[in-house]
């Protein structure tokens, strides 16, 4: 931005930095929640989803400085959001060598941001009808009751050991197969 | 891949993982549903897949993924004053503080209600920090009053007060220990004069101000009286 100088005006920085806090402020309330959730459905816990949403908004500051239309900025953030979850869960499992590309398909449901969130959750409920049925019932119990494994145990009469083991061996089988959740080309091109 | 911990694909090996495998994933599941960040471990390509479906399994629970009001506005309070400081760096006119000055001061002259998130903003940035009052307190014997090298710092309880009692380039003052954004607990910078705090990466410089992060509010100060070679501090008359 080049201005000239106007020592004359009684309050020129003010009218100056108006219109980026405006429009910074509309793209605030349009979006943050949304990303929120967004981060919040890939990473888990509400720790790691406010740390995440709090660096893609601060790294967004400097680029929303700039007049940015609507869309771009949404776009932009949910681009950002995506590779700082890439990177929370790169230093989550001290990946060095294996390209988190590789599981593309278990961590995110299609590339239309918006549309995430929900799809990620029909694609839990859909795990969780579709698992064997003691499996589906101990991940029912942790995941929609938020038991812990000495809680579930109690209510389905098994030892502690036993339900960390049928916990284990059904997350295990989700994340290997995909078709138990249904996915299909459809399901993950983003056309609809 | 050829990833050595990955086990070859087949029942078997879902049968029968280890031990210290079933644990943990049971301790990552734990720290999820408490809604804390799970602590980094090195994971086979199995156990990264795991958690990163069992992370999305959360959403099963409606509501889950709702942020909290104080987030966002804490944030909303950040971003604003992050951008105002990037637009400012660009005005080498005015200095910052003269610049903030006068745009508080006009906002403030003409009640300036359509200012909104700007005057707002600029008020904020211009709040000192306030004495922290303990109401019917007591004087807590704290530290000598030469105990302290400039740019040291010592955490002190005052009863139910929590602080840190500073020497500022030889000048002593207190500061509250709890940060102003969620309340954790803060503790001296790394290689700085000032405080930080472990939960979201605020910063605090020695007198309290907020420097980075989330924080909305500088530290309330602790209200310290020097007499016979110690220092005192204000506290709740009761301890915790």
């Amino acid at each position: 931005m080049t201005r000239e100088t106007q020592q004359s005006r009684p309050d020129p920085a003010h009218t100056r930095a108006a219109p980026a806090a405006a429009a910074l402020g509309s793209a605030f309330q349009e979006n943050a929640a949304a990303i929120y959730r967004f981060i919040y459905a890939k990473v888990g816990n509400r720790a790691a989803a406010e740390d995440l949403t709090g660096d893609v908004f601060l790294k967004a500051t400097r680029w929303l400085a700039e007049d940015r239309s609507a869309d771009s900025i949404r776009s932009w953030l949910y681009t950002t959001a995506r590779s700082a979850i890439a990177d929370y869960w790169h230093d989550q499992s001290r990946l060095p060598s294996i390209p988190l590309e590789d599981f593309d398909a278990v961590l995110f449901c299609g590339t239309d941001g918006p549309e995430e969130v929900r799809r990620t959750r029909e694609r839990a409920l859909r795990i969780l009808a579709a698992l064997p049925e003691r499996e589906g019932e101990v991940l029912r119990l942790r995941f929609l009751h938020g038991y812990t494994a000495a809680e579930i145990g109690r209510v389905l009469g098994l030892t502690p050991g036993n339900v960390r083991i049928l916990q284990m061996r059904a997350l295990r089988r989700a994340a290997r197969e995909p078709g138990l959740a249904g996915d299909n080309g459809a399901e993950r091109s983003d056309d609809g | 891949m050829s990833d050595q911990h990955t086990p070859p694909e087949g029942e078997r090996d879902v049968a029968l993982p280890s031990v210290e495998q079933v644990a943990r994933l049971d301790a990552f599941l734990d720290q999820l549903g408490a809604e804390q960040r799970p602590a980094p471990h090195e994971l086979s390509a199995d156990e990264t897949a795991e958690r990163l479906l069992a992370a999305q399994l959360r959403l099963a629970r409606e509501g889950v993924e709702e942020p909290a009001q104080e987030f966002l506005s804490a944030l909303e309070r950040t971003v604003t004053q992050a951008i105002a400081r990037e637009q400012r760096t660009k005005d080498r006119g005015l200095s910052r503080w003269r610049f903030l000055r006068a745009a508080a001061g006009a906002a403030a002259a003409t009640g300036l209600v359509g200012a909104g998130i700007e005057a707002n903003e600029l008020q904020r940035q211009l709040r000192q920090p306030h004495d922290l009052v303990a109401g019917p307190g007591r004087w807590y014997d704290i530290a000598a009053a030469d105990e302290l090298a400039s740019g040291q710092m010592k955490a002190f309880a005052a009863g139910g007060v929590l602080g840190y009692l500073i020497n500022d380039d030889g000048r002593l003052h207190a500061v509250s220990a709890i940060c102003t954004h969620m309340g954790c607990r803060l503790k001296p910078a790394q290689g700085g004069p000032g405080l930080r705090c472990l939960c979201h990466g605020s910063q605090f410089s020695p007198d309290g101000r907020v420097l980075a992060g989330l924080a909305p509010d500088p530290l309330p100060r602790i209200t310290l009286r020097i007499e016979g070679g110690r220092v005192y501090a204000r506290g709740t008359a009761e301890d915790i």
